[in-house]
């Protein structure tokens, strides 16, 4: 059963899958592309000067990606299911609900998690040819909080279209858009290093908002 | 399941007002910010003390050295050109070009080359001091073949035991230079890895003087390349004194290598001559660079700061050459009357940024007991509703009201049924 629901959960989601891919690719490309022009025109030295002291990273191209791959993962993923209350054909299955939701989230998360790490790793590789090894590590730690940023919001466009009621949906998504904006607040180079392992942990907790929106739905809590 | 997801979504809830309901209040009642500039003239001794309000003229006042706020708010009005001719290290340039500055002023000869030669302007931000590095510095050769300097050809980062040079153009170890500078550092005593670097890596500047470094057991340093050979001199502070934090100045007046912050607060100005650090005075006070923004200002008869912190701003200015204290203007915080409003609505503040921080993390600030009335009423509210609706759930979210106030009512408001 978990097999042919992450089967269905994919099919739903492919498109959005290789949308998110070649979106998260065509940014950072791009990012890398414009790194190589001023290494042609001014010399890989005026990488590492602007760098290190103009504590500039050269990725910020790639600062919302994560954020409109988790709203286009969350969205291609859930709408359909409260479309004509497909929810319910869905929580008829021979599947606890929470096992059902788990799975659901899980596939979602496992395919923002490959687009996430294909972007480090070409991020990684490029950089990696340029400059020195702690400089590279600077780059990636501080456009490490742009991904929670891209699971909040993933986990709670699927609580947003989850839930039945239309003021309900607008609350989570205004408390959404709240806790996604305060991944942007400090644009400096490794502000959120200290911050990052219990950003992830909050993320992880965000994933049970869902619940209680397919809980309010069996409760015919629905507009 | 269901009752965990819910208390996560309150709170989560409660945690995203707490931080923007205070932001949205303060974008709405916008305060003006305007500090008083004030210069100590070298013709008569007095604070000049300029301030500005948005769109009004500035009003410049003359107060006495040591004037308290009162006797500030009373001193004497002058006008533009009286100031110009009060403070000629700030405004040579006006007086030449209506030939009014005089040959001498306090014993000193004053001409433009005198006066230029002595010119220092130093700008330090706490956000400068708090904030991530990568681990990888630059140096710049500060004898190099032509007159102007090039941007650095090497990165340096500190190992357990020495330096190493890395050279940008093909990112390799230039394990002859990271040689010769580790022995030079480590003869003249230097405790590896550094714990503070302070540089101004910038080709567009008169001449350089490397980096002011700290090593892990406070000893500070002077440390630069010299036609591609380390030049390291120790610093000499008091018996005992541990080096905190250093900012280097390579400004007009070559006489000043830079200043030091000791591990107690107490300020140290970094003579170039003999590498020495001459403390201020103990009426500097304490400084505490992260916190507290400095300003310096030098020239050919004082040597001015400012001290910028969270308390409010107070100004010392020092003789020139004996490093005396000539004057000192205290300006304590004044609290808006919108933040004093704030206090009565919000029990506290969450901020995730700072001004003296580049660093991005929750901080719980501005907790304020003014707000209880406010609090127990919007509780009294939450256990009302809760009455009526024969909801006994809701004594919950009144009890949480009690200390969390507004952040907490709006959740319960509109979330709960």
């Amino acid at each position: 059963m978990t097999k042919a629901i992450i089967t269905k959960e994919f099919l739903k989601t492919r498109r959005a899958f290789w949308c998110s891919l070649i979106l998260a690719l065509f940014f950072t490309i791009y990012a890398l592309l414009g790194i190589n022009r001023v290494i042609a025109t001014h010399g890989v030295e005026h990488v590492w000067l602007i760098m290190l002291m103009k504590d500039q990273t050269f990725i910020d191209a790639i600062k919302y990606v994560p954020l409109l791959c988790g709203l286009l993962v969350g969205l291609s993923q859930m709408v359909p299911e409260m479309q004509q209350n497909r929810l319910k054909l869905t929580l008829h299955l021979p599947c606890p609900s929470f096992r059902l939701l788990v799975t659901m989230l899980t596939t979602g998360f496992v395919e923002l998690t490959v687009v996430f790490l294909i972007q480090l790793a070409t991020i990684l590789v490029f950089y990696d040819r340029v400059i020195a090894p702690e400089m590279t590590w600077h780059v990636l730690l501080t456009s490490l909080p742009w991904y929670p940023a891209g699971y909040t919001a993933y986990f709670f466009s699927a609580a947003v279209c989850l839930e039945g009621k239309w003021k309900r949906r607008i609350l989570l998504a205004l408390t959404g858009a709240g806790v996604v904006s305060l991944y942007y607040l400090q644009p400096a180079p490794g502000a959120y290093n200290g911050f990052l392992p219990v950003a992830l942990l909050a993320t992880i907790l965000l994933a049970t908002l869902s619940y209680a929106s397919i809980d309010r739905f069996k409760q015919g809590l629905i507009d | 399941m269901s009752n965990f997801s819910k208390i996560i979504l309150f709170f989560v809830s409660i945690a995203v007002l707490s931080w923007f309901l205070p932001w949205l209040y303060a974008l709405l009642t916008p305060s003006p910010a305007g500090e008083p500039f004030c210069s100590l003239s070298p013709v008569n001794g007095q604070w000049i003390v300029s301030r500005s309000a948005p769109g009004e003229k500035p009003v410049i006042k003359l107060c006495a050295p040591f004037a308290s706020s009162e006797e500030m708010e009373n001193g004497e009005t002058i006008t533009v050109a009286v100031r110009d001719s009060l403070a000629p290290q700030l405004y040579y340039r006006q007086l030449v070009a209506h030939d009014k500055l005089p040959d001498t002023i306090a014993g000193k000869e004053t001409t433009v080359h005198s006066l230029r030669s002595r010119e220092l302007f130093f700008n330090g931000s706490p956000r400068d001091v708090n904030k991530r590095n990568p681990g990888m510095w630059l140096m710049m050769e500060s004898m190099p073949p032509r007159v102007d300097l090039s941007d650095p050809e090497e990165a340096f980062r500190f190992t357990a035991d020495g330096i190493e040079f890395v050279k940008i153009a093909d990112n390799s170890v230039n394990a002859t230079r990271s040689r010769r500078f580790t022995d030079a550092m480590k003869s003249r005593g230097f405790s590896f890895p550094a714990t503070d670097l302070s540089a101004n890596v910038s080709s567009k500047k008169a001449y350089d003087e490397g980096y002011l470094m700290i090593d892990s057991e406070g000893k500070l340093f002077h440390v630069k390349q010299r036609g591609g050979r380390p030049f390291v001199a120790s610093v000499t502070m008091p018996d005992g004194a541990k080096a905190d934090k250093a900012f280097i100045w390579e400004e007009s007046d070559k006489s000043l290598l830079g200043m030091v912050v000791d591990t107690e607060g107490q300020p140290y100005v970094i003579m170039a001559d003999g590498h020495v650090a001459r403390p201020l005075p103990e009426e500097a006070g304490k400084v505490n660079p992260r916190k507290e923004s400095i300003m310096a200002m030098g020239n050919l008869f004082n040597l001015t700061f400012r001290f910028t912190g969270p308390d409010g701003t107070r100004w010392r200015s020092f003789d020139a050459d004996s490093l005396t204290l000539a004057g000192a203007l205290d300006f304590p915080r004044v609290r808006p009357a919108a933040v004093e409003i704030a206090r009565h609505i919000f029990p506290y503040t969450l901020a995730f940024t700072s001004a003296y921080e580049s660093l991005a993390y929750p901080r719980i600030s501005n907790l304020s007991l003014k707000a209880l009335p406010l609090n127990l009423l919007l509780a009294l509210i939450l256990l009302f509703i809760g009455i009526r609706r024969k909801d006994s759930s809701m004594k919950w979210g009144a009890l949480l009201t009690v200390p969390l106030g507004i952040f907490s009512f709006i959740p319960f408001i509109l979330l709960h049924e």
